[in-house]
């Protein structure tokens, strides 16, 4: 954010008045990516290790230890199945991470490859793009997946597909936005004298120089869609039972918010510990990136 | 005069956007597995039955013709049937529509006075106190979905003291505010988080403008400098980041209806795909988008009307 250097404080401070210009250093880009890299990497050790540590089935019934509040046994507490919550919400930590990336790789190839031909080939291409995206961005976003997984079918893969159906737009506009200014430059003119191909310039010349701004965007997309895929399993659109994912956990917890709290609490602090965490280091490789 | 050029101009370019919308919803209708009319009338249904329904669903003729018709019905709100209710589509969605917009309007109201008043709070000192605990917390709620918030709120302010209702709606217009007071507080709750940050830029751009810089020369206090001067110019912003949100608040209020069960579109909606009931489906996506068209436009007017320097090009 270029605005936060430019702008001088409204009343100009007092050469004296210390107690409100202190520069709040534990917050600086540094502690930042370290805090933010250090929740990924405890969401991950969480996620890998828990489940190898632990033989038990995440999904095997225990009525005897039905609802326990957290303990050392069960740091997260038992469901109303006496599953315990710990394992559970290791096994949802991977399911989630999966759907952070794959849609979001999905979605940044198809629209980027989109986004490129339409920018730079133009004419016909570049109007039925154009015009799919403007589609598109009618719809609320969450509507449109939930209409789209209407159709596919309820599910883990309808659940993705339909995340992608509607999250390559915003790749595509982003990317076709950068192209448009690229391929006036001189090097790509001076690509084009040299006899390139159309293929080789835009793989070569333009796509090096047009993808940052999307790089930059699929890390905060990577929070959105852990947290569309949660809301969605959350609804009981999405994974199903008796599947482990934060969001159908914290549904079933809902049933038994008055009895037992820790169904909803602590699935919910494994979902917001990973998404501060991609976002703090997404909002830092933004600013490094774009010299904000 | 102007305006109203400006107006029609803006309505026609609308045009294809419906055009395109409508066609959408059309083919989202087709890619629907099952024959409708077969659905309707069961597995065991005559064949003669089967063909004077299909006639009159309009099946039997070709594919540009029933999207023509689709578009005539949907002109006189005539959206099918719907499949689990076995009544018109049109009024299911009317008689769930009051509870969505309640909401969404007493939302997008505490969300514009909110998030004014943060946005200006941590500009007026950027990088004070206030400013960095806006910031931590905007990132952090960012993180947080807006189901769980609601949760969180029925936790604090719902089970262990119960001051205020969990779920239900329906009865007198002032038990319905009660059983909105939470509701509206979740779908705020996201909503501001996603406007605070662009519109804290904004506030600290126009502070570094020449008029604020006049105003401070001339003597003005802090005060009446950012009441005056500062707050109308952000008025203008916050109307245009409400109305590109709005697809976001739709999407919270589909999420935020189903956790505090309130009968509006976004729990109908659900229950539709839940019930495989198509034509319900397919009609609450046309509406929603053209609600999204409408705002929009009815924003980019207010945003000329509100600001006399833009251009009416």
């Amino acid at each position: 954010m270029a605005a936060d250097v430019a702008a001088p404080p409204l009343s100009a401070p007092p050469p004296t008045a210390g107690r409100l210009r202190i520069r709040w250093r534990f917050l600086s880009l540094g502690t930042r990516m370290w805090l933010g890299l250090g929740l990924i990497a405890l969401v991950l050790v969480f996620a890998i290790a828990v489940p190898l540590a632990s033989p038990a089935n995440p999904d095997a019934l225990n009525p005897i230890a039905a609802m326990l509040p957290p303990s050392w046994a069960h740091p997260f507490g038992t469901d109303q199945y006496g599953r315990d919550l710990f394992l559970r919400a290791a096994y949802a930590a991977r399911l989630d991470l999966m759907f952070g990336t794959v849609p979001v790789v999905a979605s940044a190839i198809l629209g980027g490859t989109l986004g490129l031909l339409a920018g730079y080939l133009g004419g016909w291409t570049e109007t039925v793009v154009m015009r799919l995206v403007d589609v598109m961005v009618a719809f609320p976003y969450l509507v449109l997946v939930i209409v789209i997984i209407a159709i596919l079918g309820p599910g883990v893969n309808g659940m993705m597909i339909a995340i992608v159906i509607v999250d390559w737009t915003v790749y595509a506009r982003l990317v076709r936005g950068e192209v448009l200014v690229v391929r006036r430059l001189d090097y790509v003119t001076a690509g084009r004298l040299l006899g390139f191909g159309p293929g080789r310039i835009m793989l070569r010349h333009v796509l090096p120089n047009v993808i940052t701004p999307a790089l930059v965007y699929s890390m905060v997309d990577v929070v959105n869609t852990i947290l569309v895929a949660a809301s969605l399993s959350f609804l009981g659109l999405g994974v199903q039972p008796p599947t482990p994912e934060w969001g159908a956990m914290i549904a079933d917890g809902q049933n038994f918010i008055f009895q037992a709290w820790w169904m909803t609490v602590m699935p919910g602090i494994a979902l917001v510990a990973t998404g501060v965490g991609l976002s703090l280091v997404a909002d830092g490789l933004a600013e490094v990136i774009e010299g904000g | 005069m102007q305006n109203l050029r400006y107006g029609v101009r803006r309505l026609a370019q609308l045009v294809p956007t419906l055009i395109l919308v409508t066609l959408s919803v059309f083919v989202l209708s087709h890619l629907a597995p099952g024959n409708p009319a077969r659905i309707i009338l069961g597995q065991h249904a005559y064949p003669a039955a089967m063909r004077q329904l299909e006639r009159e669903l309009g099946l039997n003729v070709p594919l540009w013709q029933q999207y023509l018709l689709f578009v005539w019905h949907a002109v006189h709100l005539n959206l099918g049937i719907s499949y689990t209710y076995r009544t018109p589509v049109g009024p299911i969605i009317g008689q769930h529509i009051g509870v969505t917009v309640y909401l969404v309007v007493l939302s997008i109201a505490l969300t514009f006075v909110l998030s004014l008043a943060v946005a200006v709070a941590s500009a007026v000192r950027v990088d004070g106190l206030v400013d960095h605990v806006v910031r931590v917390a905007a990132m952090v709620m960012f993180a947080m979905p807006p189901f769980w918030i609601g949760i969180m709120l029925i936790l604090l302010l719902a089970v262990d003291v119960p001051l205020l209702p969990v779920e239900g709606f329906g009865g007198s217009a002032g038990s319905d505010l009660y059983h909105l007071v939470l509701p509206v507080l979740t779908v705020s709750a996201g909503l501001i988080v996603i406007i605070v940050r662009p519109l804290r830029a904004k506030i600290v751009q126009i502070l570094s403008t020449d008029f604020v810089d006049a105003a401070r020369a001339r003597g003005l206090s802090p005060s009446r400098i950012v009441w005056r001067h500062v707050v109308p110019n952000a008025l203008i912003s916050t109307v245009t980041l409400l109305a590109l949100n709005l697809g976001y608040l739709l999407g919270g209020t589909v999420i935020v209806e189903n956790v505090f069960g309130l009968p509006g579109l976004g729990q109908l909606l659900v229950q539709s795909v839940e019930a495989r009931d198509y034509p319900v489906v397919e009609g609450l996506a046309l509406f929603f988008a053209l609600a999204v068209i409408a705002v929009n436009f009815l924003a980019d007017i207010a945003y000329t009307l509100l600001d006399p320097r833009v251009s009416l090009e």
